[in-house]
Parts: C-alpha cells; sequence; structure tokens
C-alpha cells in the first residue's frame, strides 16, 4: 500500500511530506522527465509506510510534464490511497482538482490546509459537510505550525473511502462518454480524458478525436473547456453548500506594494540585489576559508615527490577537483538554495515575475525567468537548476544559454583580477557592459529560431507567507545533495583528466601547436589557452593557472593591456564550468550542453578575436 | 401507396429536413417513431407518413418491425452533410453577423439547402481562423471587447477565448466563458493580474489579449 500526497502548486503540500517523513527522503527524477518525484518513508505503530509526495498541479488533463505523472499514478489505480491536500482559502478552486482526481476511485482522504489563512480571509469550511457530501474523511490542518498533521496517518490508514462525485457534464459530453466507454471498454476518466485529446490507445483517440471535434461546433467551445467548465461548476456547487462565510480580517495589504510598479519595482531590485550582495560577500569569504583549507597542512604536507610522478599527477587533480567542488558547492551553490526557498515560500518570486514579464518578452520569456536570471550573477549553477520553474521546454533551452553567459562571481573575479587590477576599472565595466549586450542579441536572436511555440505567461500568485528556516535548510540540503552526487563525479574525472594530460606534455605540445592561432588570431601567448582549459574546472582557476603558466603574478610585466582585454572577455564568454554543465544536463539532456558549449565556445573566440584586430587597428 | 410521380417530386429540401431531424432524434439516444419525427418538425403525422415511406423507398432510412425509423449508410451520410452545413451556418450568423439565436437557426435551416459544399468549406476556414472578427460566445449579450481594454477592479464576465488550443492552464484555473473575474493590477500595457475564484492569476499581455470579456450586469 502506498500514501500519494496529491494536490494543486503552493498548498503545502512539501511541507506535510517534511513533517510526516523526517530526512529519509529520496527525491528521484521521473522517467522521461526533469520532474522530481520525492519518496519516503515513516514509521507508524511499528509498521513501514511509503508516502510519496506528487508535483503540484492544476489538473490531470494536461500536457505538461507534471500532468502526465501525476495522471500515470492514477490511472495505475491498484494500491494507493490519496492524501489530497486542498488549501481551504482557495477552496473552490482546488475542488476542481479534486473532481478530476475522485473520479479515479481510488480511496482518498482530504486535508484542508492553512485553514488559518481561510478563516483570516473569512472563509469558514463546514467539515462535517463537505465529509458527508464527498464521502470521505476530511481534516483541517494548518501545516506550518503542525496542527493536526497528527491525525492524517491515522485517518489514511483506518477510513480511506472512495469517494462520491457527481459533476454533471453537458449532456453531449456524457453521450459521447457513453460511446467511448462501451465501444472500448474504458471506464469513465479514461473516455474523459480521450475526449480532450489524451489517450495511448489511438484506436480510443480517434473515435474520441471525432466526437469532440463535433461537440466544438456545437458549443462553440472545445470539449476541453466544456469538461473544465462542468468541474467548476461542480467545485463552486459543493463550495457554496460548504462555506459559512465570516468577516474577513483586514491587514496591510502588502500584494497591492508588491505588484505595483511604485514601489514594487525598486522592492524588486533591492532584494534581488540583497540576495546577490550576500552570496558574493558571505560567499566569497566562506570560499576563502575553504580554499585556504586546502592550501594549509595536511594537503601542502602531501610529500608528492615521493611518490611515481603519474600517481602525483592523478592524487594532486583529485585534490583540485575537490577544492572546486567543494569551494563552489557550500559557499555559493548552497547559500543560493536557502535563499531561495526562502524567497520561494514566501510567494514573493510569482510577484517579482508579474512585474518583470514585461522586459523578460523582450528575450523570448517570460516573468519567471527574471530569477534564473539574476541568481546567475552570482552562480551558473542554482541559476540553472531554477530553470526548471519555467513553464515551457522552449524558454527553458533559451534560458540555458542566456543564463550560461552571465557573468558569475568566479568570472567577476577574473574581471577584476585582470583588468580592474591592471588595465582600470572602466575597463572592467565595459566588459561587463559588452557581455550584456551580447546576452540581449543572444535572447532576440534565440526567441526566432528557439524550436516550440512562444507560450505567455499564466502563473499563480503564491499566497503571501512567512517563510520556514528549518523548511529551506532541509530542501536546499537535498538539493545540495543532488548536485553534489552529479557535480563531483564529472569534475573528478575531468580532473584528472586534465593531470594526465599535463603529465605527459599534452599541454606543452598543444602550446606549440597553436602557437601561430593564439598570436596570429588573438595575439595571446599559447599558455593562455592552457588556462582557459583549466577554467572549465572552476572558473577562477583560469586566473590562478595564468599566474603561474606567465610565471609572475604581476601580469602587466608579461602582457600589454590589450592582450590582458582580450582574455579576460575570452574566458568569460568561453564554455561554462563543469558544475554548470552537470547541473544543464540533469534540467535538459546532453543536446543542450552540447549546444550551449559550442556557443559559447564560437561566441569567446569570436569576440576575443574581433577585439584583437580591432585593437591592433587602432594602435 | 404513393405515386411514383409524387416521389420524383419530393423536394430535395424535405428529404434533407427529415434526415436531419432523424438524425438528430437519433442522437438522443434511441431510434425515432414517426410520431418523434412529425414533432420535431412540427409537422402533420399523417404527411410524415407519406414521405417516410418515400424515403424508404429511395433507400435513405430503413424501419423496424415495431416502426422505428434508423438511417441506411446513404441517409446517414446526406442528413451528416446537411447538419454540418445548418451548424456552420448557423455559427456565421451568430458569431460573425451578430445574428440572435432563434433567428439564426431559422435562417440556417433555409439556406442550408441551397449551399454548395464549397462555400460551405469557405465560411468554416473564416469562422476557424477567428483573429479576423471576435468570436462572442453564447454566453454574452453586451458590448465584447478583449481583457485588457479593461480597467481595473472591475467585475467581467469571460465572454471566449480565441484559439484556445494550447492554452488548457487558463480552464483549469477558471477561466472559461461564462467566468466573473476582475482585473486586480495592470502595468501599463503589460501584464496583467485577473482575480478568479479567489485566486489571483499574473497573465501575458497576449495571453489576455487573448480573452474576450464584457462588463458584468450589475445585480
Amino acid at each position: 500500500m502506498k500514501y500519494v500526497l496529491i494536490g494543486n502548486p503552493n498548498v503545502g503540500k512539501s511541507l506535510i511530506f517534511n513533517h510526516l517523513t523526517g530526512l529519509g527522503v529520496e527525491v528521484s527524477n521521473y522517467p522521461g522527465t526533469t520532474v522530481d518525484i520525492c519518496q519516503g518513508s515513516l514509521c507508524y505503530k511499528g509498521a513501514r509506510l511509503e508516502l510519496v509526495d506528487l508535483p503540484g498541479v492544476y489538473s490531470i488533463d494536461g500536457t505538461g510534464e507534471e500532468e502526465r505523472l501525476v495522471r500515470d499514478v492514477l490511472l495505475q489505480g491498484g494500491d494507493q490511497v490519496l492524501i489530497f491536500v486542498a488549501d481551504a482559502s482557495h477552496l473552490e478552486r482546488n475542488l476542481y482538482l479534486f473532481a478530476q482526481v475522485a473520479e479515479f476511485g481510488l480511496p482518498m482522504v482530504l486535508l484542508l490546509n492553512m485553514s488559518d489563512e481561510a478563516e483570516k480571509k473569512g472563509i469558514f469550511v463546514n467539515t462535517d459537510e463537505i465529509s458527508r457530501i464527498l464521502g470521505i474523511e476530511v481534516i483541517p490542518t494548518v501545516a506550518g505550525a503542525g496542527r493536526n498533521l497528527d491525525l492524517i496517518i491515522p485517518a489514511a490508514l483506518a477510513s480511506p473511502r472512495i469517494p462520491t462525485v457527481d459533476v454533471e457534464y453537458d449532456h453531449h459530453i456524457e453521450a459521447a462518454e457513453r460511446t467511448l466507454a462501451e465501444t472500448f471498454g474504458v471506464n469513465r476518466p479514461p473516455a474523459l480524458l480521450a475526449l480532450q485529446g489524451i489517450s495511448e490507445d489511438a484506436g480510443l483517440l480517434a473515435s474520441a478525436t471525432a466526437l469532440s471535434r463535433e461537440i466544438e461546433e456545437m458549443h462553440h467551445m472545445s470539449a476541453r473547456q466544456i469538461i473544465a467548465t462542468n468541474r467548476h461548476n461542480y467545485a463552486e456547487r459543493i463550495f457554496a453548500q460548504v462555506l459559512r462565510r465570516g468577516t474577513p480580517l483586514h491587514g496591510t495589504d502588502f500584494d497591492r506594494l508588491l505588484t505595483s510598479p511604485m514601489p514594487g519595482i525598486p522592492l524588486m531590485i533591492l532584494i534581488l540585489a540583497g540576495i546577490l550582495f550576500v552570496v558574493f560577500s558571505i560567499g566569497s569569504l566562506l570560499e576563502g576559508v575553504i580554499v585556504g583549507l586546502f592550501q594549509a597542512p595536511p594537503f601542502t604536507s602531501i610529500p608528492w615527490d615521493t611518490f611515481h610522478p603519474l600517481v602525483a599527477a592523478v592524487g594532486s587533480s583529485v585534490l583540485l577537483a575537490l577544492e572546486a567542488g567543494i569551494g563552489i558547492a557550500f559557499p555559493f551553490v548552497f547559500l543560493f538554495y536557502i535563499l531561495v526557498s526562502l524567497l520561494e515560500d514566501s510567494g514573493y518570486l510569482t510577484r517579482a515575475a508579474f512585474l518583470a514579464d514585461r522586459t523578460m518578452h523582450r528575450f523570448g520569456m517570460h516573468g519567471q525567468a527574471i530569477v534564473p536570471m539574476v541568481l546567475g550573477l552570482g552562480c551558473n549553477v542554482p541559476a540553472v537548476m531554477s530553470i526548471r520553474m519555467l513553464a515551457t521546454k522552449r524558454e527553458r533551452f533559451i534560458a540555458a544559454f542566456l543564463v550560461t553567459m552571465v557573468p558569475c562571481s568566479a568570472r567577476t573575479v577574473i574581471i577584476a583580477g585582470l583588468l580592474a587590477a591592471f588595465v582600470g576599472l572602466a575597463a572592467a565595466f565595459s566588459v561587463y557592459v559588452a557581455i550584456f549586450i551580447l546576452i540581449i542579441l543572444t535572447g532576440v536572436l534565440l526567441s526566432r529560431v528557439a524550436p516550440g511555440e512562444q507560450f505567455g505567461m499564466i502563473l499563480e500568485m503564491a499566497p503571501l507567507r512567512m517563510p520556514n528556516i528549518a523548511t529551506a535548510l532541509k530542501r536546499s540540503w537535498q538539493r545540495i545533495r543532488e548536485f553534489l552526487a552529479i557535480a563531483f563525479p564529472l569534475l573528478v574525472v575531468s580532473s584528472i583528466a586534465l593531470g594526465v594530460l599535463q603529465f605527459y606534455g599534452a599541454f606543452d605540445r598543444l602550446s606549440v601547436f597553436l602557437t601561430p592561432v593564439s598570436t596570429g588570431i588573438f595575439g595571446l601567448p599559447p599558455y593562455a589557452f592552457t588556462a582557459l582549459i583549466f577554467g572549465i574546472l572552476r572558473k577562477e582557476m583560469t586566473l590562478g593557472t595564468l599566474v603561474v603558466l606567465a610565471g609572475t603574478p604581476d601580469l602587466s610585466s608579461v602582457l600589454t593591456g590589450l592582450q590582458l582585454y582580450t582574455f579576460a572577455i575570452m574566458s568569460v564568454l568561453f564554455i561554462p564550468c563543469i558544475s554548470t554543465m552537470a547541473v544543464l544536463y540533469r534540467q535538459l539532456g546532453i543536446k543542450t550542453v552540447i549546444l550551449v558549449s559550442l556557443y559559447t565556445i564560437f561566441v569567446g573566440l569570436a569576440i576575443a578575436a574581433l577585439i584583437h584586430s580591432i585593437g591592433i587597428i587602432i594602435a | 401507396m404513393i405515386p411514383l410521380v409524387e416521389l420524383v417530386l419530393m423536394d430535395s429540401s424535405v428529404r434533407e429536413d427529415y434526415l436531419e431531424a432523424i438524425l438528430i432524434l437519433l442522437r438522443r439516444g434511441r431510434s425515432p417513431t414517426p410520431v418523434d419525427i412529425a414533432g420535431e418538425l412540427m409537422a402533420d403525422p399523417a404527411a410524415v407518413e407519406d414521405i417516410l415511406s418515400a424515403l424508404v423507398t429511395e433507400g435513405y432510412i430503413t424501419r423496424g418491425s415495431d416502426g422505428r425509423i434508423s438511417l441506411t449508410n446513404v441517409g446517414q451520410d446526406l442528413a451528416g452533410t446537411v447538419e454540418r452545413k445548418h451548424r456552420v451556418l448557423q455559427r456565421f450568423f451568430m458569431d460573425i453577423l451578430g445574428m440572435e439565436h432563434r433567428a439564426a437557426s431559422d435562417e440556417a435551416c433555409q439556406v442550408e439547402h441551397a449551399v454548395s459544399d464549397d462555400a460551405i468549406e469557405r465560411l468554416r476556414h473564416l469562422i476557424r481562423s477567428g483573429g479576423e472578427c471576435d468570436i462572442p460566445a453564447p454566453v454574452c449579450t453586451g458590448r465584447i471587447r478583449a481583457l485588457p481594454e479593461y480597467g481595473e477592479d472591475e467585475p467581467l464576465v469571460v465572454c471566449a477565448i480565441i484559439g484556445h488550443d494550447g492554452y488548457e492552464r487558463l480552464s483549469d484555473l477558471g477561466i472559461v466563458p461564462g467566468a466573473t473575474i476582475m482585473i486586480k493590477r495592470k502595468i501599463g500595457d503589460g501584464a496583467i493580474l485577473v482575480r478568479v475564484k479567489e485566486c489571483d492569476i499574473a497573465l501575458s499581455p497576449d495571453i489576455a489579449g487573448l480573452i474576450r470579456a464584457e462588463r458584468a450586469p450589475t445585480a
């Protein structure tokens, strides 16, 4: 027997899941999708129960990955008890999904979560009445305060019942559904799904499509819309029967402040800049500490010369990988996750998306994309991970390119270390300007050529609430574990590969081979390319490697201003770091990783060549 | 038995009306009797009986032992074609010419017998393309405008969603024809925040522009 949490987005499902399961949670990727499914277990009266948290959806009759996943779980039927989590303050809308889910005829328990927030809005739900109408156990809960959460599992164990729902469908829909049910021997849910164009069975789908086309002509509405309207009417009817309206409490209308351009937009800039500031300052501090640890005993006292030179090369490469991984993971990625989790839970991100929608349109994206773009300034890794918030594959694809071009804090280190230090602040600043122009151009270009149709933003404002720090920490911990699991093996392997290549003198040979190119086209010493390649492990390493290979920390003594400038812009644009590519692979697949890599290599080299030739002409 | 002469003279529009009526009655779930047909067409039962016999002879319908009527394949095809013409015409009269439901249906009943298949296809295409002309749904009676043309805090009723393919989420969130909604916030010509079923939904301007609405009737 499996216990499955199901419900709309933003109803506090994950909070309940976390509360019930404790730490033994496994986040797995649903086969063939990028959707996460959380699985955990809990002990109740000596028995182990399996609990699954499905992604929040508004409907199961859609073509999105989340919807498909939830639908597949329901179509499996069998040994499952559904724990439907509804937001009591938005009960009518939540009952719409409930009606769909209930038609699958699985035993259920209904939670009316956030009942405190509902009461503040003047919405009192008659629990006994709704329980009587739906024929299942109904528990009012407040997940944030832990109220009544202890009643969930006993109820789900003792008295899960199959709910009674009687959605009154339009008679054409009813007739079509009956025809399909009789002809193909299916029950109501698959027949209704087929009428909306969703079925694996080609015969059923063909008949259903013919029927729904007829219905559409008669009603001037698609079968999908008619069915949705019927279910909304059902939800409205039930809600009216169980609602006792009280007087809403009036507080400050924060929402008005947050969603009006004034002061909403300055506030948004302040909040996003605040996050960046925290990550920059605390992150770099922590990074310094961590990198410092690796450059002190016991690591510095490892007697590498006593080992076989190849062993020493591999060993120090592994250390280097660990340093790079931990140096990114904890200061930047973890910190970001915590802050973003807090912001996500507070409901603010949806307001920012609303405000930023128009600007983001210019890049072929929508408001939600503001988050990854801004996060990218701190670290590309969490930014790429937050791409999953975007609604369509097309948007995620465009965002993948743009986010990986955003100069992260590591690249800022390069810009500062090469240009601000040796050439001047204006030069450093101009690199940012150039990169942002390139990002805009790439966005405009991609919005023309990216596959898929452009879908606009349809985004529900998540309720504003006080975020819970413990939950944010727990979720961040899960995500960082996921990051470490993907990124570390890659980091170690590529670091060893680079170390071994270096051991066998591959880079010296490459330098010889590259000399005509590097000096001819880019005006750079060939060792700059070695530095560039090591930057793939961790972007700041470009700078460190360059210093080592140049043989002096005073780079201005070996490189001209033009060379420094060319190299800075090349290394900032050139291919994202291994960690970023690892998460990008996880989010969008290998094809996108290859495309992004090729594109950034091309842009990096092309711009560097361009700058070099312009510089030569001016000089 | 009716004389052969009368059979030949049977107006094609009469034949089509009968077949269409039989199809509609069959759709309602049972094989109709001559009385049902007379009721549907508001015709004299005696005359109905004559014409039904003629239709049997012509091979459009068959009659069971209990007198109930079903369509042959040929009859089914003809009835389907006529019914489709009726629907397309009715939509054209209502949605594009703005005629009232009953009048549009009556008008369609007349024209459906004369109009060519090609003309119907072209009309269908015109109605489907949508973009050029507003398509008010039957729920609306007042002046219909695109959502972004309204101001904040005005109660509105959704009339139609143009080109509803791909925007299923609107239906799921309760933005369906007939729903009452209100614009809560509007940023210039940018995104729009809509309140529906006590939830706030942010819509891109391109999506909001697909939603047709009228002012809610004041209670």
